[in-house]
């Protein structure tokens, strides 16, 4: 092991928040890497699918997810595998999401496509964002999408789970059996 | 030639109760290919998924909730990953002085302290062919070092699979890999979205705890904090602690050592290679983002 702290380690102070950056956004994969990592092989098109307000309010009882589910971005191959394309936002974090569901109705995998972090959260909480003003660098709400390796408390993925509960119950209602 | 400028694939899913992030550089000495890296990161994956069905707590069926039905009634045989993880939670609870102890899985589950006499890691007994015996009822949690655990098992797939360099973060615990050093960054306490450029790591771990993402009067994230073995009550510390070490699996575990003890000069630290950080935090001044004190 190599270890080389940054001078922030043996400042406090102003340099501290002069030295940081605000939140950070990261695409992993595409749609289209998503459906080869989970069916390699597939030849998937995409099979829009309208949401009605029936269908909308049983999906929210079912997961508890507040906001409308998207029936824009599902995928179909010519065996009756599935991918559908999600979002979760929570107070922290936007993650977009592939949920690969087999033609017998089972899980294939989950694929995080897109995290994206404090989405609205800086424009909600102005206070928050008063604080950082003309004391960062150009752009004080600018994501970095460079940062790589964070450290910090776990952030729970409870989120994920509602919304692949959601998914797979869409799947029972909409696209079971579906031809 | 710098490692984020090597061809690279970095994928991410929902497991341990957070996301898992991998990241997988060729070399260009040995390239790997595309699917190559696609492989090595989906076993990696799989592996994690593995012990993340092996070691949940709150699963029913799990083995670690096999292991606290069934131990104290008599011998039964465990995985050897299971037997492996319990072996180095044992040996830090020993070096800690009991101040990491997965033995609070009763206040996770909000057992009334005095239904049940739990037992501890100190109550486990190792007996031959991969079998375990505890002297009392067990209601083991190993929150506090599965996910390091899970992140050196991936890194070592990694490296089997000739993967050059890379990084594996479950959450917040993540260890480097690989010939050049790698920017490591950390949360700001109170200001999660923050980040500070903590330094640069080659082939090691970091792990941190804090509250930051908590909320005190959340009865979802109450199970998440660090709680203090003796007084069975979980941390309200608004500051953050860090550990750097050689192994994932001793910072994740280190991080509930400084936590509770409030030292950096705790011996534990020194026995497993580890560097301490307090980020501390005026809890009378949440707006005020400046860090009130650093040490290491």
């Amino acid at each position: 092991m190599h270890w080389k702290p940054s001078s922030i380690v043996f400042l406090a102070g102003a340099s501290a928040i002069s030295s940081s950056c605000l939140a950070h956004a990261r695409i992993y994969i595409s749609v289209d890497q998503a459906q080869k990592i989970l069916f390699p092989g597939s030849q998937f098109t995409l099979q829009p699918t309208l949401i009605d307000q029936a269908l909308q309010a049983s999906l929210k009882k079912v997961s508890g997810v507040h906001y409308p589910f998207r029936g824009e971005y599902i995928w179909r191959d010519q065996v009756g595998n599935y991918l559908v394309i999600d979002e979760v936002v929570g107070k922290h974090e936007m993650i977009r999401y592939a949920v690969g569901i087999t033609s017998t109705g089972t899980i294939q995998g989950i694929e995080i496509l897109e995290y994206r972090e404090s989405y609205g959260y800086e424009v909600a909480e102005q206070q928050w964002r008063q604080q950082f003003v003309g004391k960062t660098a150009h752009d004080p709400l600018k994501l970095n999408h460079d940062i790589q390796n964070i450290s910090g408390a776990t952030l729970s993925s409870k989120h994920i789970t509602d919304g692949v509960k959601r998914v797979m119950h869409f799947y029972q209602i909409a696209l079971k059996g579906a031809k | 030639m710098r490692v984020n400028q090597l061809p690279s694939l970095t994928r991410c899913k929902p497991l341990l109760g957070t996301y898992v992030e991998i990241t997988a550089h060729t070399d260009g000495d040995h390239p790997l290919a595309y699917r190559d890296l696609t492989y090595c990161i989906e076993k990696a994956f799989s592996t994690i998924q593995d012990l993340h069905h092996r070691f949940n707590f709150y699963a029913e069926n799990s083995e670690l909730s096999h292991l606290n039905r069934l131990a104290h009634l008599g011998s039964l045989e465990i995985s050897p990953q299971l037997k492996a993880l319990l072996l180095i939670a044992s040996e830090m609870y020993c070096h800690s002085e009991g101040l990491f102890n997965c033995g609070i899985g009763q206040c996770t589950l909000r057992l009334a302290k005095d239904q049940v006499r739990f037992g501890d890691l100190s109550d486990l007994q190792f007996l031959a062919h991969d079998h375990v015996y505890a002297n009392r009822p067990l209601c083991l949690n190993l929150g506090g070092i599965a996910k390091g655990y899970a992140v050196d098992c991936a890194v070592d797939i990694l490296l089997k699979e000739g993967v050059a360099a890379g990084c594996v973060n479950a959450g917040g615990d993540l260890r480097v890999f690989g010939h050049q050093a790698q920017k490591i960054h950390l949360r700001m306490p109170h200001q999660c979205h923050a980040l500070i450029e903590l330094g640069e790591l080659q082939n090691g771990a970091v792990a941190s705890s804090a509250n930051y993402f908590f909320s005190p009067t959340s009865v979802r994230t109450l199970d998440q904090r660090i709680v203090h073995p003796e007084q069975q009550l979980p941390s309200n510390s608004p500051h953050s602690y860090s550990i750097i070490a050689p192994q994932c699996v001793h910072a994740d575990a280190l991080t509930k050592v400084l936590a509770l003890s409030q030292q950096i000069v705790h011996p534990c630290f020194e026995r497993y290679g580890a560097k301490p950080f307090i980020f501390y935090h005026d809890a009378n001044d949440i707006t005020n983002a400046t860090l009130k004190k650093i040490r290491h």
